[in-house]
């Protein structure tokens, strides 16, 4: 594949996901799979195979950084690039991230015009 | 008769600066006091409170330099600390050090460094420590909480940008122009909260000395051009015009990008703001041989002479006359001049009232 197809956005925030979803499917036309928790997350990847993932920084019971964590574990997730979404984006929290394996940060509030060209371009880079 | 003065205790410094009674005092003080000579930054003094919190006795400094002792004082170059008052004729400076007490842990403190200058006699220096570890946990405490607040305050807006920014790219339909005029001025006004939000992010980060730089080598007249462009939108409110000079030839400093854009983005919207309607402003890169100037020059209202002073103070505004100045905090001038001191630069203003206002960052070469 060659241009990005296919999102995965992982956010506890239920009015963040449904701008994402106009903003993704209407404006980015991407094939978008959309979940409200880390665990949700995990079972969604496998099934939905996507070619990278959106990840909230901030959610409950299991954060972002958690998600990564065990999403690095998973074969068949290993690989796919991971974008922290944050609404802090402090350079510590970025090095963490980054640490982690994650390939890139987006800080929170996104622009939504812009949000699919950025992907775009991190996919391109990062893309295995 | 008296015994005569053990050496390096109280009496002996008494003796030394015939303190008399006084030197008592020093003994009593509740924090660490220590005391050293300048000539040869040997400790020659100190006090009980000292030796209890260091958990050593005075015995054990007598007669070392502050640089064979420096692990108790968080620091191996006390030295550095104490230049302004060796070489600038200050009399007393403030710093902040770690101690390592008796537990062996590194505790927090402000010293006060006085310089005694004996007319005849040898010069030491007086310090007095105290312990800030209650006001350092209060401050990082305050600093968790900002950094929670802001992040709570960020996630909703960022539904409200990306719902209005979808309505106004035209994602769902044509919208009526009175319905257009209304998605504006709401997406205009998220903006102005998200860069509120931003410069309460920043306050609190360069308070902090936390504000975060990355530093690489550009082109300054690239910088200015693109600055002027994108805060055209300043010029359009307030109907200025922004005229630029000197930036024909490229010219190659070293600094943060993004935090020299925030610098001109400040200065050119109070240029703006504080100009009367199809006034211009001009901005300019002026050079000479031992320096670059970046000047930023309005033809306005001027600043007060009696806000003069406090012109660079967290929230200080200065209200102007025609009703056009809404918004701003009072934060962006202290957030501008301490990105500009950061980079080893300095700002400076002339301003005369009804006359005009040139701001200038000089950057060394």
């Amino acid at each position: 594949m060659t241009t990005l197809s296919k999102i995965l956005h992982v956010d506890d925030d239920l009015d963040i996901l449904a701008v994402s979803k106009m903003v993704l499917e209407d404006l980015g036309g991407f094939v978008l799979e959309q979940c409200s928790s880390g665990a949700d997350a995990l079972k969604a990847v496998t099934q939905f195979k996507p070619e990278i993932i959106l990840l909230d920084a901030m959610m409950p019971e299991m954060s972002g950084l958690e998600t990564l964590q065990e999403l690095k574990k998973l074969p068949e997730a290993a690989d796919i690039p991971v974008v922290f979404v944050t609404a802090k984006a402090q350079p510590s929290e970025i090095a963490e991230f980054t640490n982690a394996g994650a390939v890139s940060t987006i800080t929170k509030p996104f622009d939504p015009v812009a949000l699919p060209e950025e992907i775009r371009d991190i996919w391109a880079k990062h893309k295995p | 008769m008296t015994p005569p003065a053990k050496k390096g205790s109280i009496s002996e410094l008494q003796a030394e600066l015939s303190l008399g009674k006084m030197g008592l005092a020093v003994e009593e003080i509740d924090h660490p006091v220590f005391v050293i000579w300048v000539d040869d930054f040997k400790f020659a003094y100190i006090n009980e409170s000292a030796s209890e919190f260091i958990g050593l006795e005075p015995e054990f400094f007598y007669g070392k330099t502050t640089s064979e002792l420096g692990a108790y004082f968080g620091s191996d170059n006390l030295e550095h600390h104490y230049s302004p008052l060796l070489t600038q004729n200050v009399r007393s400076i403030t710093y902040e050090a770690e101690h390592l007490n008796m537990n062996g842990e590194n505790i927090p403190v402000e010293v006060l460094s006085q310089i005694v200058k004996p007319a005849d006699g040898r010069s030491f220096i007086v310090n007095i420590s105290r312990d800030i570890s209650k006001r350092k946990n209060a401050e990082k405490q305050k600093s968790e909480f900002m950094s929670t607040m802001i992040h709570e305050l960020r996630t909703p807006i960022t539904s409200i940008k990306g719902a209005l920014g979808l309505i106004q790219a035209g994602v769902v339909g044509e919208l009526s122009d009175k319905a257009r005029n209304l998605i504006d001025i709401s997406n205009r006004n998220s903006e102005t909260l998200i860069r509120l939000i931003a410069d309460m992010l920043d306050s609190e980060k360069s308070e902090a000395g936390m504000l975060n730089y990355q530093f690489e080598d550009f082109n300054l007249a690239a910088l200015i051009e693109e600055s002027v462009a994108v805060n055209q939108s300043y010029a359009d409110k307030y109907k200025v015009n922004y005229r630029v000079f000197g930036t024909q030839n490229a010219l190659e400093i070293r600094g943060d990008y993004g935090r020299v854009m925030q610098i001109m983005a400040n200065l050119l919207s109070n240029a703006a703001k504080f100009s009367n309607s199809g006034d211009d402003v001009h901005v300019a890169i002026l050079r000479d041989n031992n320096s670059v100037r970046i000047s930023i020059k309005d033809f306005g209202l001027g600043i007060p002479q009696t806000a003069q002073a406090s012109i660079f103070d967290k929230f200080t505004q200065v209200a102007s006359q025609n009703q056009r100045d809404k918004g701003g905090t009072g934060l962006g001038l202290g957030i501008a001049k301490a990105i500009v001191e950061a980079h080893g630069w300095s700002i400076s203003f002339a301003s005369q009232e009804g006359k005009g206002t040139e701001f200038i960052v000089e950057i060394p070469k």
